[in-house]
């Protein structure tokens, strides 16, 4: 954290770009501030089937995870998530996207989600627990109208063979990554 | 006997008078500051919405003037934004 | 089998071939001459030659009279011990030759070197016992007298000792004795040890006496030379008559370090007072850090000065205030000493934790952080003084502890540690290792968080126990503070502050206010500024505040939603919640024809007030009245009691406190006049001290922080969680708890530990 301030202040020899330099300084260190306070109740809350952690040292940046909702073709994956946070959290949306590969109508081939709540619909009182939750219940519950993948979208009519697809695709493309 | 009350240095803690008690946009009490202060209360007064959502006005101004200008709605319940006159 | 033969053989040979046999004969010859010498010395000088020990070894010293009795009856002995030897040897030698020769006559079956060296061994044996006391008596005196006339002459050749044995008869006496025990080849076996024995016993007697008690002054080149001078040449003199001097070298070296181990038990044994002495006594440790190098005392040193810290400086006997300032001596002794600070962190150890537990140890770190004005015990004086000195010092801890680690030896860090070169980075100027002396004792609480949270409550009770808005002192105090903590870690402090003094003009607004609607008074209560005030606090920034709950006598509360009402008239939006556990009322308690002032807290008038309608009360109805705990308000009784106001009637027995009665005392003469007692309040609730052990709602948290962890980032070694958790979860983690933590989940199986990882067990 203070390492990105840091440079962030090196960057900035000039005198003219001191001001806008002081106020990202100023944005920033009231961003870790709330993504503190938001990890500690994140911890708190105890939330089974979801969780999100800091890539290591760096508070703007975390990795989630996610469980496949109960009930649905998803049941029993796991699927990583990568949270970026702009200095402008959370007036502006963070950057959210698999990290795993997803076959699901909404997300593209680079991990891209298509969901409102991360774009026009964002709001500054959502945060990392209700994205990761949003996102959850759209693995079970497509927009196949706004799809990313029309293969997927195609395929979401027939829930078996999807399913049959799905496991595959999860067997090659993430359990054998997984560590 | 009669014991009469002669003097009183009271000690008391001073609230805002709202339906809640974090800010949505900061997650900070509301009887605390929004992360840009260093002091609450008069430094960081409250405001409240038509909508009768209510918020740090820092935190809230922020939300306001940094989203797009045709979207100024309330984060909490997504109606327009009107600061609510007392 | 065949050594065992040889024994059984022996007795019978002696018997059989020498009638006249040793034991008899020569022993009791020798026994003897003992006698008789003895008995010349008890009679010259009272001497009990032996059992001669270190200390009436320097009583005897005393009792000589002068330097020529002293020399005389060297001669005496040395002459005596001379005779013995020819004579008794003498006999030996003409054994050894009838054993040789008979055996030369009948050599068949036993061995005949092994038996002549069997019988040797059987003599030397009991020659040794007898003499060994005579002769460390003996080689200590000629040493004394040596010692005194070396002074004027150079040791270095044969020909200086043969000088030196014509001036001086003692010497030649002396080293005649020795030369016919190198003649007869029994040196080595009779005095080896005692030669040994008396240069150490020399050694050591000489380091105490030299410095023991002077801390100021360094030693080791001394002692060096003296070592060289003195011992070397009572050396060299004793062999002198052997050709063979090479195995000097060696000696010489195992003497060294028999000096040095010496030197540094001395140091050690005193080192209490060399730390409290630091830096006058900065010579001694200089030495003392000499001799570590070349010795194996570190662990004795440490064992053994935290053992005279616990015994003389951790008890309740001594000021925090003196504990703190032996602290900080201390540190910078053994920083000083052992520039990787190991040292010092095992030896402070128990001086941290015990500080930790001193109730004023906070308070007095602040005042004597923050306290110009007294003189007496300048800890910041004295930190800017030294600092320059130890800057070096104190940077190595930073720097070279990872390389000390990789190397293995701590021993050498400081000889490794080379000077900050002159464009050396901004952080290790002089301010940065002020604050690192500062953090050390900053770190008595763990963490500078920790000891920040101290202060807070410090502050909170004592802004709130004085009720006056004078803060001046504070805010010089918190300013000296953030200057060494930085501002925003005090943020919560200057909250504080800043709320008194705007609770001054909130004060000043509602007294305003109440004027112009013509309040002048509440019930009895005169409202002016000294009357009638309020501390107005932020809770979030507060250390948490003492809560009891408790119903108020009506005047009070309408005080009180006076009060309130023009606060939110003031401040639109905002309302108080009063704290009635704190705060003063002053009342006049009126009992017969007096009046006796008294200020408490809102609930004790809530208490004695109630004995205004109704003179006597059961605890548990009273209780009830007041919506209070019966075991909080027998509490508030006893203070009125203490005052003499109320007494106990009904004696229920001592754990039913519900059922006690107590009624008012109406005779005014019984009162307590003495005011004091006012301050005796119930006893101090103890704020719960940080405890190593992880409560149960803690244990949650961190599991789940180390459950999302290991989610997000596979596995991880211990390290790692220890080091997120402190940056996330709580920056006092120690390694210990998390320890703690990761055995209990993998034993309940919820964790899997493989190659020094650990991950989920899914």
């Amino acid at each position: 954290m203070s390492g990105s301030e840091q440079q962030v202040a090196t960057n900035s020899s000039s005198g003219k770009k001191n001001d806008s330099v002081q106020t990202v300084t100023k944005d920033k260190h009231s961003v870790s501030k709330r993504l503190q306070q938001e990890l500690m109740s994140l911890m708190m809350s105890g939330e089974k089937g979801v969780s999100a952690f800091p890539d290591g040292d760096n508070l703007f940046k975390w990795i989630g995870t996610i469980q496949g909702p109960i009930g649905t073709v998803y049941e029993g994956l796991e699927y990583r998530l990568i949270l970026d946070f702009p200095n402008g959290y959370p007036i502006v949306a963070p950057k959210v996207k698999f990290e795993s590969s997803c076959f699901h109508p909404n997300v593209d081939e680079n991990g891209n989600i298509c969901l409102d709540i991360l774009r026009e619909k964002w709001s500054a009182t959502y945060d990392v627990l209700s994205i990761l939750l949003s996102v959850q219940s759209l693995l079970g519950d497509p927009n196949i109208a706004s799809a990313l993948n029309h293969h997927a979208a195609d395929l979401w009519k027939n829930q078996s063979l999807f399913k049959k697809y799905l496991l595959d695709k999860y067997d090659k493309e993430v359990r054998n990554k997984k560590f | 006997m009669k014991v009469t009350i002669k003097g009183y240095t009271g000690v008391a803690v001073w609230k805002w008078v709202a339906n809640d008690d974090t800010c949505g946009i900061c997650r900070m009490p509301f009887d605390s500051c929004c992360n840009d202060c260093k002091y609450p209360g008069d430094d960081c007064p409250l405001v409240w919405g038509q909508c009768s959502h209510c918020f740090h006005m820092h935190c809230i101004m922020k939300w306001v003037n940094g989203h797009q200008k045709s979207n100024q709605s309330c984060p909490m319940c997504r109606q327009a934004w009107k600061i609510k006159e007392k | 089998m065949e050594s065992a033969n040889l024994l059984r053989l022996i007795p019978t040979f002696l018997l059989n071939n020498f009638k006249d046999d040793l034991n008899d004969r020569i022993l009791l010859s020798l026994t003897s001459d003992l006698d008789v010498l003895i008995e010349s010395i008890d009679t010259n000088n009272s001497f009990k030659v032996l059992t001669l020990n270190e200390s009436n070894q320097c009583g005897n010293d005393s009792t000589l009279s002068n330097e020529h009795d002293h020399d005389q009856f060297l001669v005496e002995i040395s002459t005596r011990l001379y005779h013995i030897f020819i004579k008794y040897f003498t006999e030996l030698k003409k054994h050894f030759n009838r054993i040789e020769k008979f055996n030369s006559k009948c050599a068949q079956s036993i061995n005949l070197s092994d038996l002549v060296s069997y019988q040797r061994s059987i003599l030397t044996e009991k020659l040794h016992h007898p003499h060994y006391e005579l002769l460390v008596f003996l080689f200590k005196k000629v040493f004394d007298y040596y010692q005194t006339i070396s002074q004027d002459f150079q040791h270095q050749t044969i020909a200086d000792f043969a000088n030196l044995r014509l001036n001086h008869g003692l010497i030649d006496n002396f080293l005649n004795i020795i030369n016919i025990l190198f003649d007869l080849g029994l040196f080595d076996h009779l005095c080896g040890d005692v030669v040994v024995g008396v240069v150490e016993h020399k050694i050591k007697l000489h380091i105490e006496s030299t410095s023991m008690e002077n801390y100021e002054e360094s030693f080791i080149d001394s002692f060096k030379d003296w070592l060289d001078r003195i011992i070397i040449g009572w050396i060299r003199l004793i062999y002198s008559c052997q050709s063979n001097l090479e195995h000097l070298g060696d000696y010489k070296k195992q003497l060294m370090h028999f000096m040095y181990t010496n030197y540094a038990q001395c140091r050690i044994k005193r080192l209490f007072e060399i730390v409290i002495d630091f830096p006058d006594s900065k010579n001694a440790v200089q030495d003392l850090r000499q001799c570590l190098v070349k010795t194996n005392l570190r662990s004795h040193l440490v064992r053994s000065l935290r053992l005279s810290i616990e015994e003389r400086l951790l008890h309740p006997g001594v000021n925090t205030s003196d504990i703190i300032t032996a602290y900080v001596s201390a540190i910078k002794a053994l920083m000083f000493l052992d520039p990787t600070g190991v040292m010092m962190e095992n030896v402070c150890e128990p001086l941290k934790k015990y500080l930790r537990n001193r109730d004023d140890t906070v308070k007095c770190i602040v005042s004597n952080l923050t306290d110009d004005s007294e003189s007496s015990n300048d800890l910041m004086e004295e930190f800017c003084k030294d600092l320059y000195s130890y800057e070096g010092n104190m940077d190595v801890i930073d720097s070279n502890t990872a390389d000390c680690a990789v190397l293995g030896s701590k021993n050498k860090c400081w000889r490794v540690w080379q000077p900050e070169p002159v464009d050396s980075p901004p952080d290790s100027t002089p301010d940065s290792s002020k604050a690192n002396i500062i953090s050390m004792l900053v770190n008595i609480y763990g963490s500078k968080d920790m000891f920040v949270n101290e202060y807070k409550s410090l502050l909170g009770d004592r802004l709130l126990s004085s009720y006056s808005f004078n803060m001046e002192k504070e805010i010089r105090n918190l300013e000296l503070l953030k200057l060494k903590f930085g501002e925003q870690n005090l943020f919560a402090c200057e909250a504080m502050l800043k709320d008194i003094s705007e609770s001054k003009r909130i004060n000043a607004n509602i007294l305003e206010q109440l004027k112009q609607h013509g309040v002048s008074k509440m019930s009895d209560l005169v409202v002016n500024a000294s009357n009638l005030k309020c501390l107005i606090l932020s809770e979030q920034f507060w250390p948490k505040l003492k809560e009891e709950k408790i119903d108020l006598p009506s005047e009070l509360e309408q005080v009180q939603a006076r009060f309130m009402k023009s606060y939110e008239a003031f401040k639109g939006n905002r309302t108080l919640v009063w704290k009635n556990s704190l705060g003063l009322v002053k009342i006049e308690v009126e009992i017969g024809r007096q009046i006796f002032e008294f200020e408490v807290s809102p609930i004790h008038v809530a208490v004695i007030m109630q004995f205004q309608q109704k003179e006597t009360w059961v605890v548990s109805e009273l209780a009830q009245e007041l919506k209070m705990c019966s075991f909080v308000l027998k509490k508030k009784i006893l203070f009125w009691k203490a005052q003499g106001l109320l007494k106990q009637v009904s004696n229920a027995s001592q754990d039913d406190v519900p059922n006690e009665v107590y009624t008012l005392v109406k005779d005014s003469s019984k009162l307590n006049k003495n005011k004091n007692l006012v301050e005796i309040e119930e006893e101090q609730e103890k704020t719960q001290k940080v405890s190593d052990v992880l409560k149960e709602n803690e244990i949650n948290l961190y599991w789940n922080f180390t459950q999302s962890m290991l989610r997000s980032g596979g596995c991880l070694p211990l390290e790692r969680i220890h080091a997120w958790l402190k940056l996330y979860a709580n920056p006092d983690l120690t390694i210990e708890q998390v320890k703690f933590l990761v055995d209990l989940k993998t034993k309940d199986q919820l964790l899997k530990y493989n190659a020094g990882l650990y991950r989920l067990n899914k």
